[in-house]
């Protein structure tokens, strides 16, 4: 059967008709000139005019227009049309698809199992007379495909079949041993179908496609779920046909209906208790739903799990586990700041804020065989977890994190599916530094989930925090549900299987093609659709599956592009020496050019034809391997050389072997002899073939940067780039002391705690504290120190005020910077126009607490602003108050507005009032859940705004338990006691806020800048500032050398600021770092020496970072050595797959005939 | 038409070669060596003769005589020039043919013979007409004559209807002294007014005439013809034309007339040269050169 794969180019072959005019023009009377007609006897005159003369030029032109139109439309016989030449003696499988979509009726009334009966039957009639056939339907009980030669037997099966309405798959398709076989399915080409074509891949399959159903039948999409724990399910019917009449039925009793509208969804949910196995089934009243019938769903008792949560968050867990209810019975309790993990416990939540020193109880019970969800924060807890458990460097062998596929495709897109690799955490955290690894929120928008096995358990790591403060995780709708994945997932064996609810909902990769439809020249992803997306079409075709490597393309090749220019090209010749009136000697210099090309055309199209239908092209590797003296240690650069070859070996393309050292030529063996790693070179090498796909082999180790400018870099390989990392690395940084964790705002008389870390400095080493050069009495302690040791001091200050804080450890010194409040009572205004629900608690705080006094105002009353510490706002109408008065508030003064949503102008409309009013910021929370400040205002219910001079966690979290207080007051819910023993504290935290503030705290920054830094110098140094507390808008300076290296803008928001530093040259540097925030600039600054070296690893180090920072900038994936098979899966996904008509008889058959054209063209022959 | 197109050095090449060939056959009329049967005065030797009293004695080759002991008489070739005319129609009916037209071709053919003639130094004059004598270049021997004949030809457009009876006359009225006329045209007047009276009038005064019939393949065969209306170049009347009987008879005419035309110009004295436009032009002179030797 010929098709084409652009049909609608042969509306080209109307074009014939223009060789018909021009030869009936040619035709009419003009007068010819001739020179005498002395000789000439004048004849009758012609009796019409459209007497075609030439019929032979007109013949070959029409032919020639013919031809072009055909080459336009792509041209190719599909198998059916060949295979019975090949295949005479083939044995002949007929599938008949038999479910019960196959029950629609269509334009004609007929059954559409019916017409692919008779459509079998044809197929039949067409086998040879001593041919095997086998018929068989689609769907059924197992059994053995019998072959037979009698016709009448299978006819006779052909005939027996009937509609299924169980499940399973008829065993013959997959029991095709490996004789030639000629497959013809006869479908509607519903998703049942295309899943069951999957054991017929393994020999020809022609896919005959029946008719759409009549207009009049409703088509009803069916998806099934059956939700985590299995007690719930879940049937959402979407339907195209408005008004029919859904029914669900269980074991024949009706569970329920409904009616649907256009595009809607119905809802059925069903509530099981108890192990078993039930049948569903959905019944359109009056009407007929594709592959109506039964969904096997497995009900399962929901297992009950002990589960225990630690760390920050706390809430969102007992919301969590209060929505598992049902799902997961869950035995949970929440673990104080200081108690064991029970060891009944099986399941540990754990999200960032305990204190680093649980990082280790955290380990330790996960090693025991425990299993853990944790939430990364950005806090020392997670820092130091991550780092035992070496998520913070690339890991090999069998404990290295991998993927966990998380997929319902019931939710939609799913989760996001990261093609995690070994070592890859730091890859997933964007940015993050080396050793302390930060994973950012980014939105909340990357979910990602590794799973790392630890000892004899097993960590499920998430992607982002789950701290209420920093992220709303645990508000979106899809937490749970991965949740509750992730939980099944690590307790498979308490769950039954999911029976075959889900059948029929996989795509595998197929594509259509040539099936004369639109579809074929729709983008690949509609077409990868699968085969609903060319149903409706009344007519047989013929389907072509393939499988794919990479995303296919239609493509023509060079040759078929040069036939059709060519056949142009004669077109416009004949019609030109025809025009003329004369051949021209130019016409036929062209002629000859035509035909000689033609000629040779022909015979390139032959050739280039004999490549087969799918062509995949993978693209040339490059590979730069780091020559660089470090490589040699430990037998690193054997394997590099050892990787190299492997991937040559395993990918297809064309393999290039760069020295990291000489851009642009290629080696044939390496020589690491390099004193330095210069990683500034890298856009060199990619300056050579910007076409290729390259990696990069490196141990990580550079200690030169030359010209490195990370941040000037671009992507330029089309094909990426893979940074793979050898060797384990031989940094060991200095030995040194780093304050991990310090309160930066403390009462007087309460006690304060500082965590710092020796890294590796060994021995014991006697530990002071010192304020302002003067040790602190009592705190004292020796440590014992061994690569990494984390210790705390706690302490009670006494004296109020700033003060510089230092931490001693024999030669090491960490310093930090905290603010004592002091003891001494103040007054806040509340501002409001009546007795107001919103600052009802605030007032109970303020009262509870004995530090702060307040007095109320009115909208209107005097008040001396000087005298007032902190101000409370509530109970106004935002768009209609009298902000007036606020404009005698001193600047410094903390001011604490809080809200209803009931109140007027909650939507927001009133904010743009504060533009003119001295609040250095204006900020929102959505409640503590690390949103917006546009999804917090629009947010209903809970809708609570705090602007202020300066802005704190701890105004934040009041501001939301007054808000909650305040809308439960005002819906008169009783709130349960452990939330208003939370929000209590919140509000405890708020009432501290306007106590500091009160006190006139110096802003957070002053008391101390957080850095974290990863070293800096001989390395490409990430640095982040976290301008603890204070969000804040300021540049960022980092100079040295009198080079200034970058100005950064710091998120206004967060108060993290980030800079990528370039690897340093020897000499003295200061990072000096510069916000200016109102009138006040705070400068910090730290200086670094970079020393000379000889040797790699002495100064540089091998850090995840740096290979991060590098993938990072060139978008490339982060691979391990170790996994050649994921190198080379990562070029091949790279491939192109190129989809032609490859050996297709229709191209070779229209070759020939053109080189029988162009022969004639070149002879002369066809012209006038 | 450029003088390049009419000196083409393949053609030329070729006729050179030719004129190599015909040296010493051709007899006094044609360009190379117009020698005559006479031995003369001339200066180029011919041959040795025993020497015979009565002889001059200035005759004797005295070295010859000294070297055989015998008295030999030297013999020398008397030399003649003479006058040759180029005689081309540019008629209408002369710009018909592709892809040269017939004028073209006849161009190119008395382009060719000028150079020929020059190389035998004899003089050459050019007249071309159509129903009387439009332009005359008497006979001369230099260079710049030569240049001067082809720039005439380059220039000439063709046009109006052809008189051959008219314009033989009018020759015979303007050249007195004998000479060789090379005609060249379709001679399509001749089916008005037979032309072999006049041509031959100017044969019987002792000129030495030779008529190049030119007509073009498709005034032959009518093969690439298609429009089913013919006009006539010259005096602009349209016939209606078609069928494959037409054309027959059309082809039986044509070789009829130039068959009849042959016999005529032969009776008449007059060298008569059939010429298809569509042949070989150096072919064409070889051949004429070569019956000019029989």
């Amino acid at each position: 059967m010929l098709v084409f794969t652009s049909p609608v180019m042969l509306l080209a072959v109307v074009s014939c008709l223009f060789p018909v005019f021009l030869h009936l023009a040619h035709g009419t009377r003009t007068p010819e000139a001739f020179p005498s007609l002395a000789l000439a006897r004048p004849s009758e005159p012609a009796k019409s005019f459209l007497r075609i003369r030439d019929p032979l030029l007109l013949f070959i032109r029409m032919i020639l227009l013919a031809f072009l139109a055909a080459v336009l439309g792509g041209p190719f016989f599909s198998h059916r049309f060949w295979a019975p030449l090949k295949k005479a003696d083939a044995r002949c499988l007929i599938v008949i698809d038999n479910s019960l979509s196959m029950s629609r009726k269509d334009r004609h009334g007929d059954e559409l199992l019916h017409l692919a009966q008779r459509t079998a039957n044809k197929i039949l009639a067409r086998r040879g007379a001593r041919a095997q056939v086998a018929a068989v339907a689609l769907f059924g009980d197992e059994r053995q495909t019998a072959f037979s030669d009698d016709f009448a037997a299978v006819s006779e099966d052909i005939a027996r079949i009937g509609y299924f309405t169980g499940t399973g798959r008829s065993a013959a398709l997959a029991r095709i041993d490996g004789k030639p076989t000629v497959a013809y399915l006869v479908t509607d080409g519903y998703l049942s179908a295309a899943a069951g074509l999957r054991g017929l891949l393994q020999c020809p399959v022609n896919v005959v496609l029946l008719t759409s159903p009549a207009p009049g039948n409703p088509i009803v999409r069916v998806g099934v779920s059956d939700e985590p724990g299995g007690s719930a399910f879940r049937f959402v019917l979407t339907t195209s046909t408005p008004g029919a009449r859904i029914g669900l039925f269980e074991d024949g009793r009706r569970l329920g209906g409904a009616e649907t509208g256009s595009d809607t969804t119905c809802e059925f949910r069903v509530d099981y208790e108890g192990r078993g196995v039930r049948r569903f089934s959905f019944v359109a009243d009056g009407a007929d739903v594709e592959d109506v019938g039964a969904y096997r769903v497995c009900v399962s008792d929901p297992p009950r799990l002990k589960v225990a949560a630690l760390g920050d968050g706390q809430k969102i867990f007992t919301a969590l586990f209060s929505a598992m209810d049902g799902v997961l019975k869950l035995d949970d309790r929440t673990l104080a700041g200081g108690a064991e993990i029970p060891r009944d416990v099986e399941l540990l939540f754990v999200s960032g804020g305990p204190g680093r020193e649980r990082a280790e109880d955290v380990y330790r019970f996960v090693a025991a065989g425990g299993k853990a969800i944790f939430f990364p924060s950005d806090d020392p807890f997670s820092t130091a977890l991550m780092t035992a458990l070496e998520l913070d460097r690339p890991t090999t062998g069998h404990d290295a994190p991998r993927t966990v596929a998380v997929r319902d495709d019931f939710f939609g897109s799913g989760f996001m599916l990261l093609d995690l690799r070994p070592g890859a955490v730091c890859d997933l955290a964007g940015s993050a530094p080396p050793r302390h690894l930060r994973v950012t929120l980014d939105g909340d928008d990357n979910l990602f989930l590794a799973e790392k096995t630890v000892g004899q358990g097993r960590l499920f790591v998430l992607g982002a925090g789950i701290t209420d403060e920093k992220s709303n995780l645990a508000t979106r709708n899809n937490f749970l549900p991965l949740v509750a994945t992730v939980v099944r997932h690590a307790f498979p064996q308490r769950y039954l299987a999911r029976g075959e609810s889900a059948a029929g909902r996989e795509r595998p990769g197929f594509f259509l093609r040539g099936d004369g439809t639109a579809a074929v020249n729709a983008p690949f992803a509609e077409r990868a659709a699968g085969p609903t997306a060319v149903g409706g079409k009344n007519f047989d075709m013929t389907v072509e599956y393939a499988r794919l490597d990479g995303p296919a393309y239609y493509d023509r090749d060079l040759a078929g592009w040069l036939l059709i220019a060519l056949c142009a090209l004669f077109a416009a010749e004949f019609f030109l020496s025809a025009r003329i009136g004369r051949r021209t000697r130019l016409a036929v210099v062209a002629r000859l050019v035509c035909g000689g090309a033609g000629i040779i055309a022909g015979a390139i199209f032959l050739l280039a034809r004999a490549r087969p239908s799918e062509n995949t092209a993978y693209p040339p590797l490059n590979i730069v391997v780091d020559d660089s003296r470090s490589m040699t240690l430990d037998g690193k650069g054997t394997q590099a050389l050892d990787f190299v070859e492997k991937i040559a070996a395993q990918v297809s393309s064309e393999c290039r072997v760069y020295a990291l050292s000489a851009p642009g030529k290629a080696v044939g063996r390496i020589v690491f002899d390099r004193p330095a790693t210069d990683l500034g070179l890298l856009p060199a090498h990619l300056a050579v073939d910007n076409g290729a796909y390259w990696a990069a082999v490196t141990d990580g180790i550079h200690n030169a940067g030359r010209s490195l400018d990370l941040q000037g870099l671009r992507p330029g390989a089309a094909g990426g780039m893979v940074v793979v990392g050898v060797g384990d690395g031989a940094y060991r940084p200095p030995p040194g002391l780093e304050i991990l964790s310090a309160v930066q705002v403390v009462r007087v008389g309460r006690p304060a705690r500082v965590t710092a870390m020796l890294v590796n400095a060994d021995g014991v080493f006697p530990v002071r504290l010192l304020r302002d050069g003067e040790p602190v009495d009592g705190v004292s302690a020796d440590v014992a120190a061994s690569g990494r040791t984390v210790f705390s001091l706690s302490y009670v200050p006494a004296v109020p005020g700033a003060a510089r804080y230092a931490i001693t450890a024999g030669g090491f010194t960490g310093e930090y910077c905290q603010y004592v409040l002091g003891d001494t009572p103040r007054t806040a205004l509340i501002y409001e126009s009546g007795p107001s629900e919103e600052t009802k608690f605030i007032k109970r705080a303020i009262r509870a607490s004995g530090k702060l006094g307040y007095s109320v105002k009115r909208p209107g009353e005097m008040v001396d602003p000087t005298e007032i510490a902190a101000v409370v706002v509530g109970g106004l109408n935002v768009v209609d108050a009298a902000w007036d008065g606020f404009d005698e508030v001193a600047r410094g003064r903390p001011v604490l507005f809080t809200f209803a949503s009931a109140r007027s102008g909650a939507d927001g409309r009133g904010f743009a009032n504060f533009g003119r009013y001295p609040f250095a910021h204006v900020t929102g929370d959505d409640g503590g859940l690390g949103g917006k400040f546009a999804r917090a205002v629009f947010r209903p219910g809970v809708a609570t705004v705090a602007f202020a001079d300066r802005d704190d966690i701890a105004l934040l979290e009041g501001a939301r338990a007054l808000a909650i207080f305040s809308e439960a007051s005002l819906a008169k819910v009783r709130l349960s006691e452990e939330d208003r023993a939370s929000y209590r504290a919140l509000l405890d935290g708020a009432v501290g806020f306007l106590e500091s503030g009160a006190a006139g705290a110096p802003p957070p920054f002053a008391a101390g800048l957080e850095k974290k830094t990863a070293g800096a110098g001989m390395r490409n140094t990430l640095i982040v500032w976290n301008f603890t507390g204070r969000p804040a808008t300021g540049i960022c300076e980092v100079t040295g050398g009198g080079r200034k290296f970058a100005d950064i803008d710091i998120d206004a928001l967060s108060g993290v600021g980030k800079i990528l530093l370039p690897a340093l040259d020897a000499g003295e540097y200061a990072l000096r770092v510069v916000l200016a925030a109102g009138a006040e600039v705070f400068e910090w600054s730290d200086g670094y020496r970079v020393v000379e070296h000889d040797a790699e690893g002495s100064h540089g180090g091998r850090d995840a970072g740096t290979l991060t920072a590098i993938a990072g900038v060139f978008g490339a994936a982060l691979l391990d050595y170790t996994d050649v098979g994921a190198v080379a899966a990562d070029v091949r996904k790279r491939a192109r797959t190129i989809v032609g008509p490859g050996r297709d008889p229709a191209w070779l058959l229209w070759a020939a005939l053109f080189f029988i054209l162009a022969g004639m063209a070149a002879a002369g022959k066809g012209e006038r | 038409m450029r003088i390049a197109d009419l000196l083409k050095p393949e053609v030329l090449r070729k006729i050179a070669n030719i004129e190599i060939r015909a040296r010493g056959v051709v007899d006094g009329y044609l360009a190379g060596r117009n020698r005559s049967r006479t031995t003369g005065g001339g200066a180029s030797f011919r041959e040795y003769r025993p020497y015979t009293p009565g002889d001059e004695p200035r005759g004797i080759d005295w070295k010859l005589l000294a070297r055989t002991d015998k008295f030999y008489v030297r013999r020398f070739e008397a030399e003649t020039a003479v006058d040759a005319y180029l005689v081309l129609d540019h008629s209408g009916s002369m710009a018909y043919g592709a892809p040269l037209s017939k004028f073209e071709f006849a161009a190119t053919l008395a382009a060719s013979f000028a150079y020929l003639l020059k190389l035998a130094s004899d003089r050459l004059g050019l007249i071309t007409f159509t129903d009387r004598i439009d332009d005359l270049l008497r006979p001369q021997g230099s260079h710049a004559h030569f240049r001067r004949i082809l720039s005439v030809l380059t220039g000439t457009q063709c046009g109006g209807l052809s008189d051959f009876a008219n314009v033989a006359a009018e020759i015979g009225r303007v050249v007195k002294k004998r000479a060789m006329f090379f005609f060249m045209g379709d001679l399509y007047p001749d089916l008005r007014v037979p032309v072999d009276g006049a041509l031959g009038a100017l044969a019987a005064r002792g000129h030495d005439v030779a008529v190049f019939h030119l007509l073009d393949r498709n005034e032959i065969t009518m093969e690439n013809v298609k429009a089913a209306v013919l006009r006539d170049m010259e005096d602009g009347r349209t016939v209606p034309f078609g069928g494959k009987s037409a054309r027959g008879e059309y082809v039986a005419r044509v070789v009829a007339w130039r068959t009849d035309l042959s016999a005529r110009l032969r009776m008449a004295g007059v060298d008569y040269v059939p010429v298809d436009t569509s042949d070989s032009l150096d072919a064409l002179i070889g051949d004429y050169l070569l019956r000019r030797r029989r």
